[in-house]
């Protein structure tokens, strides 16, 4: 017996969350397959999380214009979805002549797209803001509009509400095949056959591959390294705005990114794989980024970093006829339809940005392609709240603390301040992972990197889960935390 | 609100060291706040041997060194809070408790931080690669096998030898896992002597010197690090399926931080053990706690 869905959507990053949070609103089944253990763990977890304006897109372009949208409507929808978010603005610097003639353009496609709040500042006025950078700005492109979020926690938002509006998720399944039969998807998974009328790929680094289980190959996607560093939240105070170095020479420049918890990213690199991506980051992009942010930033302590990642671009190619990668590479956002097969193909920035602008109008293409377009539901329900975080209550409404339930007073992340409340309020939410903890409830990303709290949480996981503690992964199948002999 | 004379954060060594003396000097209400569930910090996970030939003239495990610390601390009216961790300190000499009992503000007159020292972390060094499963510090493997009696893994590669690294090395070894190799970027391994003997040499654990661990290998769980040798460069690939590491430890005073930023740290606070610097062995933190009022230059006690 399979499954049957009306739509499937292949992939629960956060283009995948948010398509079926738009599609949760309507009388139609929608089911999401993951092959992961969580959402949100693909492309989605490993980025800068800045929600950018739309100035850097050519103007008139689907880019461009859902950028303006989401940015503009950024904090009524963090509000809406109950997550923690950040207005820092963005400083964009130039160094010298050919630079400037890039933020020039740039304020162009600012005024042609319609981009309020972008403007270009003077090095006095960006020394005033930003004491701590290095000197010899000439100009700054000053984003005042631009955000910072926690990407992850923002898909794991749209998938919560998506559940409580009847989407059904299927964790640690990896679709396989896809067939056609009489207009009819049939879609086999490592676990069970599911039937679908309409297909919606959000398989990121994969959907290209997804693509051509069913259709002509069009597109394929080239993947490309990214590394990071994060600082320590002492280091929080160093700079306000997130800050981007435009080069005056080609080659890359650099991001510097007070994140919303108050820690400093640095990246990303571009860094050309030769083979698929198995999430390493390399010494030559970590000394890279300890290189441009000695340069930038010469007070930033190297002492006070407390980790790196790597995350992946999926560059999208045209091939040519015969099957071969042409060198044009794709700029704007790409969607392919196909007889009711829709893919999000080679999503990369401002992915994280345009999530929910993207899940929107993929949803009125999917309601158009049926024949009589479903109706809105009238039981939807908005309401998306957040797990209360006492580090949060600590700055705010210390009394607040007083009201919460006991379990809400036993501090388990001593460099969040993260509580075995919030931690059992993540298990309940679906997080059965110790990633899946930290992505939730930032349990695990201080300081200290989980040398306090992984232990608990490891006892806490198999307790809740009622599974053998040998059995509880770091991040799913394969990633057990310690292992028996 | 309540209030003490003395509040010690923090009921390991140093903490119940600072109390107990405290008491000696005069201060009469005094409350231990500890986060864990009984008194003795980090020497509940010492299952060996070491400690107390300073203090008690005995070669004493961790446990029974905390143990006996616990009883003098019992037998006295300081009162103690398990359980419980102090959230933040405040200029007007109060402080956010919270823990299973509820959440409280008190004042005090003298605040002890005994806060101890965490752990290093691998990736906060300039390592590549992947963040695999099957990495972990050399002290959540003792406290998962000594405190909760787990397997931790077995291949194992030891990043450092400091000396909670070189006990887990004779630990495990002992209990039949195979260690790979420690992996020391000096030209001779850390820690005390005695463990170097006990545990190096009694066990014949292979230490790989002027190294570093410089790439992690393995998608899913750990397989294997690559090795440089600093003296010539050279790389090489070990292959392993557990690393620890025991890279060195940082005193904790975070509460500081999130407490006073930048700010000047008051006059009525004083650091003892091993939040102050790391000190080799117990007893000298227990010496540090116990002679604390000798010096402390801060504010008077009011009580007496
Ligand atoms: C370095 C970098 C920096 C970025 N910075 C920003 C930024 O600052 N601001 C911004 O707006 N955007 C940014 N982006 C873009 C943004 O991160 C992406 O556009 C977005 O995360 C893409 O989401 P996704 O859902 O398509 O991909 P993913 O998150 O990768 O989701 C795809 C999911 O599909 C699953 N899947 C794949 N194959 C299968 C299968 N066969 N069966 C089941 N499941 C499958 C995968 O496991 C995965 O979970 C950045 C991107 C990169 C790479």
């Amino acid at each position: 017996m399979s499954r049957k869905t009306d739509v499937l959507i292949i992939g629960a990053g956060i283009l995948g969350c948010f398509a079926a949070w738009a599609l949760s609103r309507y009388k139609i089944s929608t089911a999401v397959i993951e092959k992961e253990a969580d959402v949100c763990t693909g492309i989605s977890k490993a980025n800068t999380g800045i929600i950018y304006q739309g100035y850097d897109q050519h103007p008139g372009s689907l880019k461009a214009d859902l950028c303006r949208k989401a940015s503009v409507s950024f904090p009524a929808l963090c509000k809406e979805l109950d997550v923690n978010y950040k207005k820092r603005g963005l400083l964009m610097l130039s160094f010298g002549p050919n630079a400037d003639r890039v933020l020039e353009k740039k304020i162009r496609n600012a005024e042609v797209s319609n981009i309020p709040d972008v403007h270009l500042i003077g090095a006095e006025e960006l020394y005033r803001l930003e004491p701590s950078l290095k000197k010899g700005v000439s100009h700054a492109l000053f984003a005042e509009n631009t955000f910072v979020v926690n990407p992850w926690e923002l898909g794991i938002a749209a998938y919560e509400n998506a559940k409580a509006n009847g989407v059904s998720f299927y964790l640690n399944e990896e679709v396989l095949s896809i067939r056609k039969e009489s207009g009819v998807f049939h879609i086999a998974t490592n676990e069970q056959e599911f039937q679908a009328k309409r297909i919606l790929c959000c398989g990121g680094l994969n959907s290209d591959a997804l693509w051509e289980l069913v259709n002509k190959p069009k597109i394929r996607l080239v993947p490309q390294a990214a590394d990071y560093l994060v600082f320590d939240t002492d280091c929080g105070g160093l700079i306000r705005h997130v800050i981007s170095v435009e080069p005056e020479e080609k080659g890359d420049g650099i991001t510097i990114v007070p994140t919303c918890d108050g820690n400093l990213l640095l990246g990303p690199t571009r860094r050309e794989l030769n083979g698929s991506f198995d999430g390493s980051t390399a010494l030559a992009g970590l000394s890279e980024l300890k290189e441009k942010g000695k340069w930038l930033l010469p007070d930033l302590p190297f002492d006070q970093m407390i980790r790196s990642f790597a995350g992946v671009r999926p560059n999208p190619f045209y091939l040519d006829q015969n099957g071969t990668i042409t060198d044009k590479s794709l700029n704007d956002f790409v969607i392919l339809e196909e007889d009711g097969f829709f893919d999000l193909i080679g999503v990369k920035t401002p992915g994280i940005t345009c999530a929910n602008e993207l899940g929107q109008y993929i949803t009125t293409r999917i309601l158009a392609s049926f024949a009589s377009a479903p109706e809105l539901k009238t039981d939807f329900d908005p309401v998306r709240k957040a797990i209360p975080k006492i580090s949060d209550l600590l700055e705010r409404a210390p009394e607040a603390l007083m009201q919460l339930p006991p379990e809400y007073r036993e501090i388990f992340c001593r460099c969040r301040n993260v509580s075995k409340g919030e931690i059992l309020e993540a298990i309940r939410r679906g997080a059965s992972t110790l990633d899946g903890i930290k992505r939730r409830t930032d349990a695990g990303m201080g300081r200290c990197q989980g040398g306090y709290c992984m232990e608990k949480i490891l006892h806490l996981l198999s307790k809740e889960l009622q599974t053998d503690i040998y059995k509880i992964t770091k991040d799913g199948p394969g990633t057990e935390i310690i292992k028996e002999s | 609100m309540n209030h003490y004379d003395v509040l010690v954060i923090g009921g390991g060594a140093g903490g119940m060291a600072a109390a107990l003396s405290a008491l000696e000097n005069g201060y009469r209400k005094i409350l231990i706040a500890e986060r864990k569930e009984s008194l003795g910090g980090i020497l509940l996970q010492c299952t060996h041997k070491g400690f107390g030939l300073g203090y008690f003239g005995e070669d004493l495990s961790g446990i029974e060194y905390a143990e006996r610390f616990q009883l003098k601390v019992q037998r006295t009216e300081i009162q103690v809070r398990c359980n419980t961790m102090v959230l933040r300190l405040y200029p007007d000499q109060t402080a956010l408790l919270s823990g299973t009992d509820g959440i409280e503000k008190i004042s005090f007159d003298v605040c002890v931080l005994a806060t101890g020292c965490r752990e290093r972390t691998l990736y906060s060094q300039e390592i590549s690669g992947t963040r695999p499963a099957g990495i972990m510090t050399a002290g959540t493997a003792q406290k998962l096998m000594n405190v909760d009696g787990l397997e931790i893994g077995d291949e194992i590669i030891i990043a450092g030898t400091g000396d909670v690294g070189q006990i887990m090395a004779g630990q495990l070894s002992l209990s039949g896992k195979r260690i790979i190799a420690m992996i020391e970027k000096e030209d001779h391994p850390g820690g005390l002597k005695r463990n170097q003997e006990n545990y190096l040499k009694a066990l014949r654990i292979p230490v790989i010197l002027n190294s570093v661990i410089t790439r992690v290998h393995g998608r899913k769980r750990i397989e294997g690090v690559e090795v440089k040798n600093l003296l010539t460069g050279e790389l090489s690939f070990l292959k392993c399926s557990t690393l620890l590491t025991a890279i060195g430890m940082i005193p904790e005073t975070d509460l500081l931080k999130t407490s006073f930023g930048k700010e000047a740290i008051p006059d009525w606070l004083i650091k003892v053990g091993n939040c102050k610097y790391v000190h080799e062995i117990v007893d000298s933190v227990t010496a540090d706690g116990l002679q604390l009022w000798d010096t402390f230059k801060g504010r008077p006690h009011s009580s007496t």
